[in-house]
């Protein structure tokens, strides 16, 4: 089967490379795995030429979910490394901040401020003014304990 | 017809897999519903949910946002209306509560920070509500903190905007401020007369005084002096009286000759009158001559002397004057 005199295996190595820019100029739509299942699909094409085109179809159906799988196992084992995990946590990255108490924490609640926001706060009893230490975020309230006397 | 049945598998298997991946951009999270009911939340990057199964619930944006409060007209504790405006700064800490514990997110948030402003700036008279921007921007981020903590949202900032009173009013406050600085010029001017004239009269008073103070002791002086010239005459004349009476009176008739020569004599040599008028009879004259003989004849004579009389005593010492400085 041809078209334009073309060879269906080039036809599909071509789709390949089309469905690879398209994942480049339009992110986010994950084309590369189509790409990958068109181009094992083209080599397959050209290796077997007498390859019926519902086979040939059937193919590229077929790579595309495995490609997809392995994808998602490669991802899922390997994930990708973020140079910034934190981001769009606000919350989780205040651990470790030192606060200071802005409404004094009585029966374990009270409010401490962050740069210049305040935050509710969850911890032993202190003074306005005490500085805490931030040790764990829960549902954006912050779970602070004094500062350890050094 | 195989073909066909191949093109359908196709199809079929690349629409599954498009509905099924879900690629996240970083700033949102998606929340994904497994029949309806919520499961989890998709972080950015790369995730697989089959389709049929799971569908994305909503998208969420996890990023800060800033929600503008529109203009409102807001009635102040002493009745003054003022036009605000303002804006909210929040962020979703918890995109599962912000999708489904509220309706309408946005709505919700401005809603409640709208009120709130009204509550806040209503408890406060203009001067106020002018003059206490943080103190109002702190009380209402504490109130809508506390009402969103329940949405999974942190409100990070609630800013008043504009505060804008009506215009026969900022016209009042022009005018008043007007005032009150003219009034404070006045009074430094005020201030600043008084202070020199003070300032002139003390030195006129230092003036006076010392000029007083100056006269004071030229009088102490001149005192001193007429004093000193006293003294000296009274010893000159007791100096002259002891002569006198170691030797004799006739002496001092030498003297008196010896002067009234001297004046005829002047007369005699004055340029503007030749004609003396002599009112002083020429016989006294000779009398003084026969004087000077009576004491050469004395003085050659082995005469005894006249008896010598004892000095007269000292005057008394003054007594000293408050002001005097004592005599070392």
């Amino acid at each position: 089967m041809t078209i334009d005199g073309m060879s269906a295996g080039s036809l599909w190595l071509i789709a390949a490379l089309v469905l690879g820019v398209a994942e480049l100029v339009v992110p986010g739509v994950f084309l590369v795995f189509l790409a990958i299942a068109a181009a094992v699909t083209g080599v397959a094409t050209l290796a077997l030429p007498d390859l019926p085109a519902a086979a040939q179809l059937a193919s590229f159906a077929i790579w595309s979910g495995v490609t997809v799988v392995v994808g998602r196992r490669w991802y899922r084992d390997y994930p990708v490394a973020t140079s910034d995990p934190l981001l769009n946590d606000r919350a989780a990255r205040l651990v470790g901040e030192i606060v200071t108490v802005d409404q004094s924490i009585s029966g374990g609640n009270g409010r401490v401020r962050v740069a210049d926001g305040v935050w509710p706060a969850r911890g032993p009893d202190a003074p306005v003014g005490a500085t805490m230490r931030v040790v764990e975020v829960q549902s954006g309230i912050l779970i602070v304990e004094p500062m350890a006397v050094s | 017809m195989a073909l066909t049945a191949g093109a359908l598998l196709m199809a079929l298997v690349l629409l599954y897999l498009f509905t099924s991946i879900k690629i996240v951009r970083q700033g949102y999270q998606y929340t994904i519903e497994h029949f309806g009911r919520f499961t989890s939340t998709a972080r950015p990057g790369f995730n697989f949910y089959p389709a049929f199964f799971y569908r994305v619930g909503r998208k969420i944006n996890m990023m800060e946002q800033v929600i503008d409060i529109p203009g409102q007209e807001i009635i102040t504790k002493d009745n003054a209306m003022v036009a605000v405006d303002g804006v909210v700064f929040f962020q979703v800490l918890d995109a599962a509560k912000a999708a489904y514990e509220v309706s309408e997110l946005y709505v919700a948030i401005l809603q409640l920070t709208t009120t709130n402003l009204r509550t806040v700036m209503g408890s406060m008279d203009l001067d106020e509500t002018l003059s206490k921007r943080d103190e109002i921007n702190a009380r209402l981020l504490v109130v809508v903190d506390h009402a969103t903590a329940a949405w999974g949202v942190k409100i990070t900032r609630v800013e008043v905007k504009d505060i804008r009173p009506p215009a026969d009013i900022v016209n009042a406050m022009g005018r008043q401020m007007k005032a009150e600085r003219e009034k404070r010029a006045n009074i430094l001017e005020a201030e600043g007369s008084r202070a020199s004239e003070i300032l002139r009269a003390e030195g006129q008073k230092q003036s006076k005084i010392l000029e007083a103070e100056g006269r004071r002791e030229a009088a102490y002086r001149d005192a001193e002096a007429r004093e000193r010239s006293a003294e000296a005459e009274a010893k000159a004349t007791q100096l002259v009286s002891i002569a006198i009476e170691q030797g004799s009176a006739q002496s001092l008739n030498y003297f008196i000759a010896q002067k009234y020569v001297e004046a005829v004599g002047k007369f005699a040599t004055s340029p503007n009158a030749k004609t003396i008028l002599f009112p002083v009879e020429a016989t006294q004259l000779i009398g003084t001559l026969g004087g000077i003989g009576e004491l050469a004849k004395q003085a050659l004579s082995d005469a005894p002397a006249a008896p010598r009389v004892p000095a007269p005593p000292a005057p008394p010492a003054r007594p000293k004057g408050p002001f005097e400085p004592s005599a070392e």
